[in-house]
C-alpha cells in the first residue's frame, strides 16, 4: 500500500517536471528576431462588442490585415467606462504586436480624476473615425427645428431634459458646449444619465427624456424608420448619410464638437520605424472601399490624421473637454 | 430575387456549427461569435450574413446548456435558472435525454417567439416604445422576487444568495454616475466583475474542486446507457413530455417573448420568472423536467422576439441585435414600419431562416452536439474532472483576456463549496449580479428624472400593471411556499 | 443539529461584518447636489438587508444543509487546495509566451488528475493542451 502510493508519488513528479519542461521550451521559442510584423498583431477594444467602436475597430482590422500580411485580431476589453480597455493598451508591450483604439474617453477621465492615464501614454497612429453628436428629439415633438427647441428652453429653462449616455460622458459634453453657445445655462436642459445612447432613445421613445445628444450613427436607425428627428448636427459639415441633417453652424449657432472619435494607437514609446509602417498601412487601409463604404453608410465619418496634426488634434480636444468638465462641476 | 440560395444554406449550417461550438465552450458566448462573423458580413449578401447570424444566436443559446448538462456550468445567466435540474436529469436518466428537452424545447419555443416575432412585431413594438426607466425598474424587482421563490424550501437563503450578487454588481464604476466603487486601487477592478466568470466559478469550478475534496467515490454513476436507443432519448421521449405539457411550454414561451422584445430587459428575467413559477407550484421532486422545458422554450422565445425592437423601431434588443442592426445600416436596408413593406424578400428570408433554425436545426445539431457531449462522459471521470478544470479556467479567461477574471473564478469555485454546504443556492448570485445594474440604474435614473418624488414610481399606468404583478408574485409565493412546506411534513 | 448550523451562523456572522464593512466604505463616496443620495444607496441598501439576513441566518439557523454535499476531511481540503494552487498556476504560466494558455492548462491537468494511469493522465493533458491551442489561437485566433 505504502509502495503503491509512494509509485502514485513518483509518477506525479514525472508528469509535473514534463510539464515544467514543456512550458520553458515554450517560452524559448519566442525570442528570434524577424522583419516586423512577423507574428498576428492584437488590437483592443475598450467597449463591448457590437458597439461603434468595436464595428469600426473590426471593419478596420478586416482590411489592415492583407495591408500587414499577419493577422489582426480584436480583443475587446471592456468596462469602467473604458477605463479598462485604454489601462490594458497603455500597460501593453509597445514593439507594434499589442495596438488599440483609443476613444475621446481618454481627453475626459483624467480630469475627473478617474485614471492618471492620458493621451501623452500612447503612440496615436492615426485618426479613424469621427462620430459627430446629433441632437434628436421624438418624431411628434413640437419643436420643427433647434431655434424652437432653443426657444422653449428660454422660455422654460430646466423643463426639457436631455440623455444620451452616463454623467460627464461626451454627450453630456456637447450637451453644455451646446446650451453654452446659445447663452444658457446648463441646467436649462438637465442631464438624466444613462447606460449609453440605446437605453437613452428608448427612454425619449417612451417619453422619459425630450431630447437624446448622441451620435447621428447611433440614432439613425430610429431617424430612418421615422420614430424620432433629429433636428441638428454638431459638426462643422453635413454627413453623407443624412444630408438634409443641417450643422448647428449653418443655423447660425456657432458651435461644432467632434463628439466621439477613435484613434488607433500603441503603447507610448512604439519605435519610429514601426510606427512609420503602420501609419502607411492605416491610411491604405482605410482608403478600401470594402472599409469605408460600409462604415459611412452606417452614419461614421471616415477622416484621417496621423503625426503632427493629430497630436495637436489630441492637444485641442483635451484641452476643451477639461473645460467643459470643469464648467460640469465634474473635474478634479 | 430567390429566397433560397446554396450559399444561404450553407451559411445556415456553418453558423450553426459555429453557434454550437461557441455555445458549449465555457467563456464564449453569441454575441462573441456574431461580433466575430460581423467583418465577414460586411463583404456578405445581407441574405447569406442574415441566415447565418439567426443560426449562430439560436443555436449557440441552446448549446448553453451543453455545460450545464455535463458539469453543471451553464452557458448564460438564463440558462443557470435550471442548471441544477438539468445537470440533475441529465445525471439519471442520460445527457441524451436532457439535452434533448433542451433543444426539442429551445425549438417550440423559438418558434412560438418567431410566430410572433411575424404576427405582431408592428403591434409589439408600440407597446415597448411605451417602457421607460419606471417599467424596466418594476420588471427588474419582478425578476429578483422570482429569483426569490425559485430557491426552494429556504426563502432566506436564497434572498442571502441574490443579495450577494448585487453586491458583487456593485463593484466597479457607478453606471450612472460615473463613480468608482469597491475597487480596492487596482484598475482592474473598475470595469466591475464579469458574471460569466463568477458563473463559471461558482458551478464549475466549485464542482470540480468539491470532487477532488471527496475524492473518486464522489464520481456521479455511470452514464453507461446514454448510447443505447439514442434517437429514443433524444426525441421521442421528450418530444411526448413536450406534448404532455403543452400550456406549461406555451406559457413559458410567452414570459420569453414579452421580456425578450424589450430592449435591454434581456432573455434572463423571462426565463427566471418561468422557472421559479413551475418550482413554486411544483408538487414532487419529480418536476425537474418541467422545470427545464419552462426555462429552455422561454429562453429561446426571447431570442426571436429581440428582433422585434430592432426590426420595427431600429433600436436594438440586445448585443447581437445591435450588430444586425449595424450590418441592416452598412446594407442600406432601413429598419421600422416601411421595412416590412418595401423589404418583403428580406422579412420572409428572415421569417424563413428563423423557422428552419429552429425546426431542423436545432434537432440535428442538438443531437449532434448531445452525443459528443455522451462520448465526452465516457471519459473516466477522474480524466474528465481536470478536462472540466481546464475548461473552466481557459473559458474565465476567453471572456476578456483577462487574468483577473480567473482569479475571480477561482476565488467563487471556493466561496461556492461553503455556499453549498449551507444550503444557499448558487444561480441567485449570478441573478442577482445580472440584474443589479439594471435595477440600480432603473431606479437612479427614475429618481432622478422626476426630481427624487417616490410618487412617480406609481404614475405609469403600464408601471403599475407590473407593480401589481410584482405584489401578486410575492402573495401567491408565500402562499405556496407556506402550502408547500406544510405539505412535505404531512408527507415525511 | 449543532454541527449543521455552524455553516448557518458562521455566514450569518459574515454577513453583519460585510454589511458593516460596506457602510463604513460607502461613507467617503459622494453625494449629489441638493443632498440627495448618490453611488451611496445602492451598496447602503444592500448592506442594510445583507444585515437583516445575517441576523435571521444566525438567530433561526435552519438546521437543513445540503444533504448531497459529503463532509470533508484532511485530505480532502488538501487536494482542494492542490487544485486552487494549480489554477492559480495558469495565471503564472500564462503570459509567457502564444502557447502559454495551452502549457498552463496541460499543467493545470496533470495537477488535478486523481489516481488515474500515468499515460492516461499525459495523453488526456497533452490532448487537452492541443485542443485549447488550436481553439483559441487557431480557430478564434483571440
Amino acid at each position: 500500500m505504502v509502495l503503491l502510493r509512494l509509485g502514485v508519488v513518483v509518477d506525479r513528479g514525472i508528469v509535473w517536471i514534463i510539464g515544467l519542461l514543456l512550458v520553458t521550451l515554450s517560452a524559448c521559442q519566442t525570442n528570434v528576431e524577424r522583419a516586423y510584423p512577423s507574428r498576428p498583431l492584437t488590437v483592443i477594444v475598450p467597449w463591448k462588442a457590437g458597439g461603434g467602436t468595436d464595428t469600426a475597430t473590426r471593419a478596420l482590422a478586416a482590411v489592415l490585415q492583407d495591408e500587414l500580411g499577419q493577422p489582426v485580431n480584436v480583443v475587446n476589453r471592456t468596462g469602467g467606462g473604458g477605463i479598462v480597455g485604454h489601462y490594458a493598451l497603455s500597460q501593453a508591450q509597445p514593439d507594434g504586436y499589442t495596438l488599440g483604439a483609443i476613444t475621446v474617453e481618454i481627453t475626459m477621465m483624467h480630469w475627473t480624476g478617474l485614471t492618471p492615464l492620458d493621451y501623452t501614454d500612447y503612440s496615436p497612429i492615426a485618426l479613424v473615425t469621427v462620430n459627430p453628436s446629433a441632437i434628436t428629439v421624438r418624431s411628434d415633438a413640437p419643436w420643427d427645428n433647434v431655434h424652437d427647441l432653443i426657444a422653449a428652453l428660454r422660455e422654460n429653462p430646466g423643463t426639457l431634459t436631455a440623455s444620451g449616455t452616463s454623467l460627464g460622458g461626451i454627450w453630456d459634453l456637447c450637451r453644455i458646449g451646446f446650451l453654452e453657445a446659445v447663452g444658457l445655462d446648463q441646467s436649462a436642459m438637465p442631464w438624466v444619465p444613462s447606460q449609453g445612447a440605446a437605453p437613452a432613445l428608448q427612454e425619449l421613445l417612451a417619453g422619459g427624456v425630450d431630447v437624446v445628444t448622441s451620435a447621428l450613427a447611433e440614432a439613425d436607425a430610429l431617424r430612418r424608420a421615422g420614430r424620432v428627428r433629429t433636428l441638428a448636427l454638431m459638426a462643422n459639415e453635413r454627413l453623407s448619410v443624412a444630408p438634409d441633417v443641417p450643422t448647428l453652424k449653418e443655423l447660425g449657432i456657432d458651435y461644432a464638437s467632434e463628439g466621439g472619435w477613435m484613434v488607433l494607437a500603441a503603447p507610448a514609446n512604439l519605435p519610429n520605424a514601426r510606427l512609420e509602417l503602420l501609419r502607411v498601412a492605416v491610411w491604405n487601409a482605410s482608403r478600401q472601399p470594402e472599409f469605408s463604404v460600409p462604415l459611412e453608410r452606417a452614419g461614421f465619418r471616415l477622416q484621417h490624421l496621423t503625426g503632427d496634426a493629430l497630436q495637436s488634434f489630441l492637444r485641442e480636444e483635451d484641452d476643451r473637454n477639461g473645460i467643459l468638465l470643469n464648467e460640469a462641476g465634474l473635474a478634479l | 430575387m430567390t429566397f433560397v440560395s446554396w450559399e444561404s444554406v450553407l451559411a445556415l449550417i456553418v453558423g450553426a456549427l459555429y453557434g454550437a461550438l461557441f455555445g458549449a465552450v465555457p467563456g464564449l458566448t453569441a454575441t462573441l461569435a456574431v461580433a466575430l462573423f460581423i467583418p465577414v458580413a460586411f463583404f456578405l449578401d445581407a441574405t447569406i450574413a442574415l441566415p447565418a447570424i439567426i443560426a449562430i444566436s439560436s443555436v449557440a443559446i441552446y448549446a448553453g446548456d451543453v455545460g450545464s448538462a455535463i458539469a453543471r456550468i451553464p452557458g448564460t445567466p438564463a440558462s443557470a435558472a435550471y442548471a441544477d435540474e438539468l445537470h440533475n436529469l441529465s445525471r439519471s436518466r442520460g445527457v441524451l435525454y436532457g439535452l434533448g428537452i433542451s433543444a426539442l424545447g429551445s425549438s417550440v419555443g423559438g418558434i412560438l417567439g418567431t410566430l410572433v416575432l411575424a404576427g405582431g412585431a408592428l403591434a409589439l413594438a408600440t407597446l415597448a416604445a411605451m417602457f421607460s426607466s419606471f417599467e424596466y425598474f418594476w420588471i427588474a424587482v419582478l425578476g429578483l422576487s422570482a429569483g426569490i421563490f425559485a430557491s426552494g424550501r429556504h426563502l432566506l437563503k436564497g434572498f442571502a444568495s441574490l443579495l450577494i450578487g448585487l453586491l458583487l454588481s456593485t463593484v466597479g464604476v457607478d453606471p450612472t454616475l460615473g463613480y468608482p466603487r469597491f475597487h480596492f486601487g487596482n484598475p482592474a477592478f473598475l470595469g466591475g466583475l464579469d458574471y460569466i466568470a463568477v458563473m463559471i466559478g461558482l458551478f464549475g469550478f466549485s464542482e470540480v474542486l468539491y470532487h477532488m475534496g471527496a475524492g473518486t467515490k464522489s464520481a456521479p454513476a455511470a452514464h453507461a446507457s446514454i448510447h443505447r436507443k439514442a434517437l429514443s432519448n433524444f426525441y421521442a421521449g421528450p418530444l411526448k413530455l413536450i406534448r404532455k405539457t403543452r400550456k406549461l411550454v406555451i406559457r413559458s414561451s410567452l414570459f420569453g417573448i414579452f421580456v425578450g422584445f424589450l430592449p435591454g430587459a434581456g432573455a434572463d428575467i423571462g426565463s427566471w420568472v418561468a422557472c421559479s413559477l413551475e418550482k413554486l407550484t411544483a408538487k414532487r421532486k419529480k418536476n425537474e423536467e418541467r422545470v427545464v422545458l419552462a426555462g429552455v422554450s422561454s429562453n429561446n422565445a426571447a431570442v426571436a422576439s429581440a428582433w422585434i425592437p430592432a426590426l420595427s423601431l431600429g433600436l436594438p434588443g440586445d448585443t447581437v441585435t445591435a450588430m444586425v442592426l449595424g450590418v441592416f445600416m452598412m446594407k442600406g436596408v432601413t429598419p421600422g414600419p416601411l421595412l416590412f413593406q418595401e423589404q418583403m424578400p428580406l422579412i420572409w428570408i428572415l421569417f424563413g431562416t428563423f423557422l428552419i433554425a429552429n425546426l431542423l436545426l436545432l434537432p440535428t445539431v442538438g443531437l449532434l452536439t448531445a452525443r459528443i457531449a455522451g462520448t465526452a462522459l465516457r471519459l473516466p471521470f477522474n480524466l474528465l474532472l481536470p478536462i472540466i478544470a481546464a475548461a473552466c479556467v481557459t473559458g474565465a479567461y476567453a471572456i476578456n483576456h483577462n487574468p483577473l477574471d480567473v482569479g475571480i473564478m477561482i476565488l467563487m469555485g471556493a466561496v461556492a463549496l461553503m455556499l453549498r454546504r449551507g444550503g444557499f443556492p448558487l444561480a441567485q448570485v449570478v441573478l442577482g449580479m445580472v440584474l443589479g445594474p439594471i435595477l440600480e440604474q432603473h431606479f437612479m435614473v427614475s429618481a432622478i428624472k422626476s426630481n427624487w418624488n417616490p410618487l412617480s414610481f406609481f404614475e405609469r399606468p403600464i408601471a403599475l400593471v407590473l407593480m401589481g404583478a410584482c405584489v401578486a408574485t410575492v402573495i401567491l409565493g408565500i402562499i405556496a411556499h407556506k402550502r408547500r412546506l406544510t405539505g412535505r411534513d404531512k408527507g415525511s | 443539529m449543532p454541527y449543521n448550523s455552524v455553516y448557518l451562523r458562521i455566514p450569518g456572522i459574515v454577513f453583519l461584518i460585510l454589511a458593516a464593512a460596506i457602510w463604513l466604505g460607502t461613507r467617503s463616496f459622494p453625494s449629489l447636489p441638493e443632498g440627495y443620495p448618490g453611488p451611496e444607496l445602492f451598496p447602503n441598501v444592500l448592506a442594510f438587508l445583507l444585515a437583516l439576513a445575517g441576523i435571521g441566518l444566525f438567530w433561526r439557523p435552519s438546521a437543513e444543509v445540503d444533504t448531497t454535499t459529503q463532509r470533508l476531511r484532511g485530505t480532502g481540503i488538501t487536494r482542494i487546495l492542490g487544485g486552487l494552487s494549480g489554477a492559480l498556476l495558469f495565471l503564472l504560466i500564462n503570459p509567457w509566451t502564444s502557447i502559454g494558455a495551452a502549457a498552463g492548462v496541460t499543467c493545470l491537468v496533470c495537477g488535478v488528475a486523481m489516481r488515474a494511469r500515468i499515460r492516461a493522465v499525459l495523453i488526456t493533458s497533452a490532448a487537452t493542451g492541443i485542443v485549447i491551442h488550436l481553439l483559441f489561437s487557431g480557430l478564434l485566433a483571440l
